[in-house]
């Protein structure tokens, strides 16, 4: 039987390459370059999702390294490998919408106290300088979980059934919250008609 | 003429799912063209399907030190797992924790062309006993590989490194092919 030619073992390069299924399975048996691996491969759909959630950076990149360090730690729970990516964007959007819910468990009071409100004024809807400006101002008046679906499903580009499994909820409670978040949506963008 | 997009269909009968859908792949057909209440339906949903492509495509960067943060978050509490005794002067001890020695063992079945090695249980010998260790290893195969040939490949490479790297002997190692990869 050929051994694989020099350089194609588990080098660093090599390692870049292994499937979700290989990785999960070797980070489980606590093999951290395997999850490092992981992390890296996932660092900008994690951050991503939860930078669109919270539309604030700081509580993006502080629920990405929870979203991650969670799935170390919940490795062993996962059944099916090859589904690693769901499973984690599942953790990411909990993470995130847990944290806008109840504020008080992630920022000290102080901070809470002094936090700006969410939702953009009227000056700085007035700032946005183009379609997506207007949008993402838009996106911020939906409830959390409004937002949410709108994120996974029209900008991740997910079916109904994998963003109901991402938030618990049922695929059609996902098109009911977009059919109601469209006109709004629709309304705010009126003066790009 | 503003049409309400809360619903399920428009005030025509075209289900605005359907309609949105159409519109994002440019098909919106020959009753939409005609169509007043398509019409000004479609004249809500473009922007909105504009503005949300556009805010999809914007580059998004993470923190750069985010995997770095995570993966020392990690390290720091993960405590040692178990050990294994490895022969050696008498006398003295030489143990290597579990996960190294799975380290080890996989990165040898790595090196057999279409193997990528999973799930590595080594299985100690019974202290004092003829120090015979056994191994059971989950694979992920390349879909045009031979399977017995590769087992038989795998059980050399795996053998020879227990040996040369751990001073174990291994006489039964167990393969599981537990899924195929392409190339």
């Amino acid at each position: 039987m050929a051994r694989k030619p020099t350089g194609a073992g588990t080098s660093g390069s090599a390692r870049v390459a292994l499937d979700d299924a290989t990785l999960v399975v070797r980070a489980r048996e606590g093999d951290i370059s395997a999850f490092e691996a992981l992390v890296v491969r996932y660092r900008v759909p994690v951050y991503r999702i939860a930078l669109r959630i919270h539309a604030d950076s700081d509580s993006a990149a502080d629920t990405a390294q929870e979203a991650f360090i969670t799935a170390w730690r919940l490795l062993h729970q996962i059944r099916a490998e090859q589904a690693f990516a769901a499973w984690l964007y599942r953790i990411t959007a909990t993470r995130a919408l847990s944290a806008i819910r109840n504020p008080r468990q992630q920022v000290p009071l102080e901070q809470t106290a002094a936090a700006p409100d969410r939702s953009p004024g009227p000056e700085e809807h007035a700032l946005a300088d183009g379609l997506a400006t207007a949008l993402k101002c838009a996106l911020n008046r939906l409830t959390p979980e409004q937002r949410a679906c709108w994120i996974l499903r029209e900008m991740e580009g997910m079916s109904y059934e994998e963003v109901a499994a991402i938030l618990h909820t049922t695929p059609g409670a996902v098109r009911g919250r977009l059919h109601r978040a469209r006109p709004q949506l629709a309304e705010e963008l009126k003066p790009w008609r | 003429m503003a049409v309400n997009l809360a619903g399920d269909r428009l005030p025509c009968g075209q289900q605005i799912d359907t309609l949105w859908e159409r519109v994002a792949d440019g098909t919106t057909g020959e009753h939409a063209a005609s169509c007043v209440h398509c019409q000004a339906a479609i004249a809500q949903i473009r922007p909105l399907l504009a503005a949300t492509s556009e805010l999809a495509t914007e580059p998004v960067r993470p923190p750069a030190d985010l995997s770095g943060r995570v993966m020392m978050a990690i390290r720091a509490g993960t405590r040692p797992g178990p050990r294994i005794a490895l022969p050696g002067q008498a006398g003295n001890r030489l143990n290597i924790s579990e996960h190294a020695a799975a380290l080890i063992l996989r990165a040898a079945g790595d090196m057999v062309e279409g193997v990528r090695s999973r799930s590595c249980q080594l299985i100690p010998a019974v202290p004092d006993a003829s120090s015979a260790a056994s191994l059971k290893l989950t694979i992920s195969l390349r879909y045009d590989m031979p399977a017995p040939d590769v087992a038989r490949a795998v059980r050399l490479a795996v053998r020879a490194a227990a040996r040369a790297q751990l001073g174990l002997t291994v006489d039964r190692i167990d393969i599981e092919v537990a899924d195929l990869h392409l190339a």
